[in-house]
């Protein structure tokens, strides 16, 4: 069957097998920022935007994606500049092994999309399905809140 | 996880069209975040409920939720969240993770019929569901667990939660080795007293014993026409304990459950009483 959906804002159209993932999907047209961690919705490796909520990619049928706009960490830098949350995380150090860092980008824009102002609890709690397992929780979190104050200063 | 031997995807846009295809061979799918994880024997198309405009909920007497809403809505909703001393936003923060709760549907997990914190806190609350079989009907939902077992062509529509007024407290817990597992054991209550202090109204639910939540009736007995204290509550719990048939499985042993369930009762109800008194 068909798929027809906006990834990372453009228009795309895909041939997919009814019963796929949307992570299998997403892996075959190039976004390999969708890591398969644990195809089981444990990990949160595989965390993309669908209409804006952050998902477990593996989680969810390529086919419920139908006229969706999906979003992976792929389509975040603008003329070549990370986004903020990128740019914290790297500038601060909260990358070990990197596997679980764009699932924990795209958990982190769910969370900062509604909560501009978050405290370390909420940054914490909101990253409870993405696991680090270099166990490298305490940076990803300072990252996180530097961010949410970075974009706070945009948005001013 | 990608199912294989599936060969059509449908999105019905009726609830008419949507029973129609939900005939042999065919499963249907909400958040499909349960569908995915495991393989259905003999299930050639998926029917995606998603298109049905059933994602909202309505607040005026009590709460009316629609079957597509997620968790996340759940837990968001200003009313809903702040109902009853927040219990449900309390116990929703406990069921998987943030990213399970934005795909994952009020209606997929009461069709799913196992693994359940939501379940037993529900029955505690006395909500209603709407099921759709060529027309709609409500229930209590726990009528709806006691009947059609099984693989059912019903189509859960809504959810109803019940006002509660300041005489009424409800309480949840849950025992798990983490933060957001399945439970070995959980208890819901809701509790209604009178000027007297006497319990006029109570439900005492126990749920993964390990099967889905279900009222304790003899535990209700022991607290209603009691003074709500330690006495009524002691009594409760034990009656609890000792009435529920527990089993064993991977997760705990029926005796190890046994001895959660007369904490967890105790514990609940006197959180209950607890916030009886500050109001």
């Amino acid at each position: 069957m068909n798929l027809d959906l906006v990834l990372n804002g453009a228009r795309r159209s895909v041939e997919i097998d009814p019963g796929e993932s949307l992570m299998e999907v997403l892996r075959r047209l190039g976004c390999k920022s969708v890591h398969n961690g644990c195809d089981d919705g444990y990990c949160g490796s595989c965390a993309v935007l669908l209409d804006g909520r952050a998902v477990n990619a593996c989680l969810v049928f390529a086919a419920r994606a139908a006229e969706c706009r999906v979003d992976t960490v792929e389509g975040l830098a603008r003329e070549g500049l990370l986004h903020p949350v990128q740019r914290a995380l790297l500038d601060l150090g909260a990358v070990q092994c990197g596997f679980c860092t764009p699932g924990m980008v795209i958990t982190a824009l769910d969370l900062l999309e509604r909560n501009p102002r978050p405290t370390e609890a909420d940054v914490r709690r909101a990253l409870a399905g993405n696991y680090c397992r270099c166990t490298g929780y305490v940076k990803p979190v300072e990252a996180i809140l530097a961010a949410a104050a970075e974009l706070r200063e945009e948005a001013e | 996880m990608s199912l294989t031997g599936i060969t059509a995807y449908l999105r019905p846009q009726t609830l008419e069209e949507a029973y129609s295809c939900l005939g042999s061979g065919a499963l249907a799918v909400a958040g499909g975040t349960d569908v995915i994880r495991h393989t259905h024997a003999g299930v050639t198309t998926l029917v995606d409920l998603g298109a049905l405009p059933l994602r909202y909920i309505r607040e005026g007497q009590g709460f009316a939720v629609g079957a597509n809403a997620t968790l996340t809505d759940l837990l968001e909703h200003p009313g809903l969240g702040a109902h009853l001393d927040g219990v449900i936003a309390a116990m929703l923060r406990g069921v998987g993770s943030p990213l399970l709760r934005n795909a994952a549907t009020i209606g997929g997990h009461l069709a799913r019929r196992r693994y359940s914190d939501i379940v037993p806190l529900l029955l505690a609350l006395g909500a209603g569901v709407t099921v759709y079989e060529g027309a709609e009907r409500t229930l209590p939902l726990d009528r709806f667990y006691g009947e059609s077992p099984g693989r059912s062509r019903a189509i859960i529509t809504e959810v109803q939660i019940p006002a509660a007024g300041r005489d009424t407290a409800a309480a949840f817990l849950k025992f798990a080795r983490t933060a957001f597992d399945f439970a070995l054991l959980n208890c819901a209550v809701l509790v209604r007293r009178d000027g007297t202090g006497r319990v006029t109204e109570c439900r005492i639910v126990v749920g993964e014993t390990p099967a889905l939540g279900a009222a304790v009736p003899a535990a209700e007995e022991a607290l209603r026409g009691a003074p709500l204290g330690p006495t009524a509550i002691a009594a409760a719990a034990e009656a609890a304990a000792a009435a529920v048939a527990f089993g064993s499985d991977h997760r705990a042993s029926a005796d190890h459950r046994r001895a959660l369930c007369r904490a967890g009762v105790r514990r609940c109800l006197e959180e209950a009483h607890r916030r009886l008194e500050v109001r």
